[in-house]
């Protein structure tokens, strides 16, 4: 759920900018619905080491459509047409919410942002954020096959808006004792939302952080960027999961979609109102897609390995269905492993991702002098939690590239150069399990292309982040 | 309400006439013909963690349920909606599970899992197989434990509400024997059996009976 923010130096990617701080911000994390919990009857630690991360338990709810519940019998309405019954609804109200707050203290104040060309600058000394978002669900089963997960956040000045939501028909296959098939039909407005491990953008670590921290000013791939409230899209796909072996030892995952504007383009079509989050989804034609992953469990183990590619074509113009064409071409290898001991509820998770994009510009383009691009993403992680009440997590992240000084602009970056590296440690403490604390640091060996030996007020290190994150669900 | 769909079950369809394939096409359009018995609650909560025939446990500490002893596996339920089987993974797991199950439910899944092919194992032998035959068969005179057998039957099928613990996941009759030996799960039969075991014992008679067939 991470979103990082790019594309903000030049005028007309302003709005898009401001409103990927804003997608940014309603990111946050999410799961360990208490929806969920309600429903299932089950604690969160069932289904994730710590929200958002799942376990193998947590990925067959998600698989099976959010439907897995443990109610009685009259906590459902059953209409009957004839002897046949028309409708068995959930009698629960499935809400949730969730509040965050942060403190973020950026090394060289929130001034370091102010560079010469910068549209939007983050925040001026501001670096409180309460709330950071709060976020409203409706998720669980709709009905035996159907569920939803519906995710609505506020992010104070930034409004609300629909945050990363998906709509899912699911159905298990049984081929015998050893062999279970799942599919499912789904509607998500965000690329990678439907996945089931958190190595894809929209659940990748570091899961939550403020957004006056420096991490949302890292140039990102399009996919990392294209998130719901933020981007606008419209996804609808399937995905299936294949089962088999002895201890469902082997988990095959593939997942297709096609994405396209949520909501027309151009300022007319979709601006104003409290949801009407502007006009940068401005897809030419279908997106598509394509995840596959297989995962291998043995005893308190399991390890997955994915890929997946995302081929997106975007009118240069944030207003105009016409013009020069963009194409973003997003290819990802991806790795997850993790250690489970279920009876006393510690964990290991280790993930690594790396994301690799091909941008092509079309003739004529306002957002880049250059034909051509590539921007790589590596994000390398992992996670320890004993009992689940406390937890150390650490990562490196690298993102590399062209340099490209109009699309990233060249405000508190070395010539337009995208390229960032640093490292980022983590405590965290859960008094109980639907509150969390956490302490981050991530410091900056390379930040936008700047490094610490740069002479003067603007090197890596200016960009050191200090947040301390708060969260609460209920 | 669509049943989970059986392969073996279009087998026996074909055998009826009913061509397979069509069967199939309907499946697949949703229609969810009756071709599998199993209970709603196996695809609603059950085959998250058991799988839809009780062979395939998510975890080491889920246990197999296919071909259990059908007055076991009722008994069990019972006790996990009465909250007087009370270990931890019981607390977590399976009180939400039970509470909302009816004794119509309890009496339709106890019969669908023990009629499933029986559990078997599903991994290479572990160390101790051996101890834990001796365990198994003769107990241990020196520590006051009997063997095993004397209740589960000879061959570890089980019988009645004694359960069968041939091919049963290693980590879960492990953990079961920790429960009981430190009181957690209450059965004023093992109980004080599993008190007089240590852990490498347990380890050991999980090894053998986890390779049972």
């Amino acid at each position: 759920m991470e979103i990082k923010l790019q594309w903000k130096n030049k005028a007309r990617w302003a709005t898009c900018a401001t409103l990927m701080v804003g997608a940014a911000a309603f990111s946050g994390n999410a799961l360990a619905l208490p929806t969920f919990a309600r429903q299932t009857g089950w604690s969160c630690a069932t289904c994730h080491t710590s929200y958002p991360q799942l376990t193998p338990m947590g990925r067959m709810f998600k698989l099976l459509g959010y439907t897995t519940n443990n109610v009685q019998r009259q906590q459902k309405l059953e209409a009957k047409f004839g002897k046949s019954t028309a409708l068995l609804l959930m009698r629960l109200s499935q809400f949730s919410v969730f509040a965050q707050a942060s403190y973020a203290n950026v090394a060289g104040g929130q001034e370091a942002f102010n560079g010469a060309g910068v549209s939007n600058p983050p925040g001026n000394q501001n670096d409180i954020q309460f709330p950071q978002q709060v976020s409203l669900f409706y998720a669980g089963e709709i009905t035996p096959h159907i569920g939803a997960f519906m995710h609505l956040t506020y992010s104070g000045r930034g409004g609300f808006a629909m945050d990363d939501s998906d709509f899912r028909w699911a159905h298990p296959w049984s081929f015998g004792p050893g062999q279970l098939l799942i599919t499912g039909v789904e509607v998500n407005n965000t690329p990678t939302e439907p996945d089931i491990y958190n190595t894809v953008p929209d659940w990748y670590a570091p899961f939550s952080s403020s957004k006056y921290s420096a991490i949302r000013q890292i140039p990102t791939t399009f996919i990392e960027g294209a998130h719901g409230a933020g981007y606008p899209l419209v996804g609808v796909g399937t995905y299936e999961a294949y089962i088999f072996g002895p201890n469902k030892a082997n988990w095959i995952y593939f997942e297709a979609d096609g994405y396209t504007n949520a909501d027309g383009i151009g300022a007319a079509a979709n601006s104003g109102g409290a949801f009407g989050y502007g006009n940068d989804g401005r897809m030419q034609g279908v997106a598509p897609y394509v995840r596959l992953a297989y995962q291998r469990d043995w005893g308190n183990w399991n390890w997955e390995v994915g890929t997946y590619g995302m081929w997106s074509h975007l009118y240069d113009s944030p207003n105009t269905k016409g013009g020069p064409v963009d194409s973003f071409d997003d290819y990802d290898l991806d790795s997850q492993l993790q250690w489970l001991d279920t009876a006393d509820n510690s964990n290991v998770t280790l993930r690594a991702d790396w994301i690799h994009e091909d941008q092509t510009f079309g003739p004529g383009s306002a957002i880049s002098s250059t034909t051509t691009g590539n921007l790589n993403s590596l994000n390398i992680n992992g996670a320890y939690w004993l009992h689940d009440h406390y937890g150390v997590s650490g990562g490196y992240l690298d993102t590399w590239g062209s340099a490209n000084a109009d699309l990233w602009g060249t405000g508190y970056s070395a010539n337009g150069s995208p390229d960032t590296n640093g490292e980022w440690i983590e405590a965290s403490y859960l008094p109980w399990w639907n509150t969390r604390f956490s302490l981050r640091y991530t410091l900056y060996n390379k930040f936008r292309g700047l490094t610490n030996g740069a002479v003067g007020p603007e090197k890596a290190s200016a960009y050191n982040t200090l947040e301390l994150l708060t969260w609460i669900s209920f | 309400m669509c049943p989970v769909l059986s392969l073996n079950n279009l087998a026996l369809s074909r055998k009826k006439g009913v061509i397979r394939s069509t069967v199939a096409a309907l499946a697949l359009l949703g229609s969810g013909p009756a071709l599998a018995q199993a209970p709603q609650s196996v695809q609603q909560s059950c085959m998250v963690c058991h799988g839809q025939t009780g062979e395939n446990t998510i975890y080491p500490i889920v246990p197999r349920l296919n071909g259990q002893q059908v007055q076991y596996l009722a008994w069990q339920l019972q006790q996990f909606k009465k909250h007087t089987r009370a270990d931890q993974n019981a607390q977590i797991y399976m009180w939400p599970v039970a509470q909302a199950l009816d004794q119509q439910d309890i009496q339709a899944l106890a019969k669908y899992y023990a009629a499933q092919s029986p559990m078997h194992s599903a991994s290479s032998s572990r160390p101790g197989v051996s101890a834990g035959k001796q365990i198994f068969l003769q107990g241990i005179a020196s520590q006051g434990i009997p063997a095993c057998m004397a209740c589960h039957a000879v061959n570890a099928t089980g019988r009645g509400t004694f359960p069968r613990l041939a091919g049963q996941r290693y980590g879960y009759v492990v953990q079961q024997l920790k429960y009981l030996h430190d009181g957690s799960r209450a059965n004023p039969i093992m109980q004080p059996i599993a008190a007089k075991l240590t852990i490498q014992q347990m380890q050991d008679v999980a090894a053998y009976l986890s390779g049972l067939h």
